[in-house]
């Protein structure tokens, strides 16, 4: 079976989508590198935590929230009827071709995994380059580049968290609702952390359980500290690791693959 | 032996009765006329011989398998269900090597074959979205048959061809039936059937009756 062939084939439109999240961080990366200059902190490791990395935990910025939101948000979009639109318009042709509904469904799924990484290096490359471009360096090379390591991998994992939600709720509804969905779960997750945190004794610990807290690289204490001395970001919830995100993320993300081979396997295709 | 046994099959969609009590024996090699008016089931019954919908109840054999048991599509079927799906930014043959490429078992020159049967041109660079409607329809043929299935499987394949369409597909239904395939047909209830087959069934209300055997 060769449904990766089909899919390239049928990406053409999503590919194109790319160009405009160039776009899209570089005028983020502008942005982002303008106020890293006012705080005096020319360093590659400033630029990756404000833009992927990084919001305020003790009030809300809502240009903040923006610029983190919007390329995920992009990402959501563009990919947000992959497997929806195929199976209303050509299902019947598609599966008395193939011999397990699931496989078809992990074969998509991959395919949207592959986009995502794809969709995440263009960024932190277009972003890097803006920086280097800019003059700024690393603080720490090893550091910086483990740094920006990890920034990307919980990027991928939340972006793909939500990219799960959005075609596999479409599957059992409709691509507007899951989108929806997704995006509320994002947004009210981002904007409801300040609140546990300045109000609720246990809120560290709801901010935690939150998902889009997973990417936020500064809410965590397990990166090696040195990133306090970028001079921009000083905030830590204590407990709160990397490792901790990542499994958080993978566990969700598996939890919603079995879910959609589940649903897609019992549905009626009509 | 029965290429196709349906047993019992019933199927409940929002509470309402789609199939009821289906229960079918279809030789290999014949062709089947299932009649009926719009929404009467027979689009269902193909969609759950396709595999595409399960029964609530009852079961599908298909070459001695049991359907959504033994395996979860027949394993060699060509299939028209409703309007044609295909990608609009593609020409015919770019449409059908995507769908050929699921399976891998046939090549270009087999793809194109498939084309040319139903009078279309292989080498046609204008894209499905340009396509008439009978051109769609004979893309749709061409899909159905390019992999040289077992089985085929078509809901109102002559609709929106014109007669040299419906003459090519005449004769094409009799190419495949000589090669061995087991065709279902469902047709609309006042169409008039012009074509050879073997056996009629009526569906109303979700029931099959046996209707007429052609002499």
């Amino acid at each position: 079976m060769n449904i990766f062939s089909l899919n390239w084939k049928m990406m053409r439109g999503v590919f194109k989508s790319f160009f405009l999240g160039v776009g899209l961080i570089a005028i983020i990366g502008v942005y982002n590198v303008h106020t890293c200059i006012i705080f005096e902190s020319k360093y590659l490791e400033s630029l990756f935590l404000l833009s992927f990395g990084h919001l305020g935990l003790d009030d809300i910025i809502i240009i903040m929230i923006l610029l983190w939101i919007t390329p995920q948000l992009f990402l959501i979009w563009i990919l947000r009827d992959c497997i929806s639109s195929e199976l209303d318009a050509s299902a019947a042709y598609i599966f008395t071709r193939t011999k397990k509904r699931s496989g078809w469904l992990l074969s998509k799924l991959l395919f949207l995994f592959i986009i995502n990484l794809l969709y995440w290096l263009i960024q932190f490359t277009v972003l890097y380059l803006i920086g280097i471009i800019t003059g700024f360096g690393f603080y720490n090379i090893q550091e910086g580049i483990l740094l920006i390591f990890r920034q990307y991998v919980l990027m991928v994992l939340l972006s793909y968290f939500y990219i799960l939600i959005v075609n596999i709720l479409s599957l059992k509804s409709n691509v507007i609702i899951g989108f929806f969905t997704a995006v509320s779960i994002n947004i009210i997750s981002i904007l409801i952390s300040p609140f546990f945190y300045k109000y609720l004794e246990k809120g560290p610990v709801l901010i935690k359980l939150l998902p889009s807290s997973q990417a936020i690289v500064t809410w965590h204490d397990s990166i090696t500290g040195f990133s306090n001395k970028l001079g921009l970001f000083e905030f830590r919830l204590s407990g709160f690791s990397i490792i901790y995100s990542l499994v958080y993320l993978i566990i969700f993300c598996l939890a919603f693959i079995i879910y959609g081979c589940y649903s897609i396997e019992h549905m009626d295709i009509v | 032996m029965d290429f196709i046994e349906i047993v019992n099959l019933n199927k409940v969609i929002g509470g309402k009765d789609i199939l009821v009590d289906v229960n079918l024996k279809l030789e290999p090699g014949k062709i089947y006329i299932f009649c009926g008016r719009n929404g009467s089931g027979k689009t269902m019954l193909f969609r759950a011989m396709c595999g595409l919908i399960k029964p609530t109840s009852g079961e599908i054999k298909i070459n001695g398998k049991i359907l959504h048991k033994d395996m979860s599509f027949p394993k060699s079927v060509g299939v028209i269900i409703e309007s044609p799906g295909f990608w609009d930014y593609y020409t015919g043959f770019e449409n059908l090597k995507i769908l050929a490429s699921i399976k891998n078992v046939i090549t270009d020159d087999e793809i194109k074959e498939a084309i040319t049967r139903v009078g279309l041109e292989p080498e046609d660079n204008r894209i499905y979205k340009k396509y008439s409607m009978g051109m769609k329809q004979r893309l749709a043929i061409a899909q159905a048959i390019m992999e040289k299935p077992d089985l085929l499987i078509l809901d109102e394949p002559a609709d929106s061809l014109d007669e040299d369409g419906k003459e090519l597909f005449r004769n094409l239904l009799l190419e495949e039936k000589a090669r061995g395939v087991t065709i279902l047909i469902a047709l609309p209830d006042k169409e008039d059937i012009d074509f050879l087959f073997d056996y009629q069934f009526k569906v109303r209300d979700g029931k099959v009756t046996p209707g007429d055997i052609q002499q």
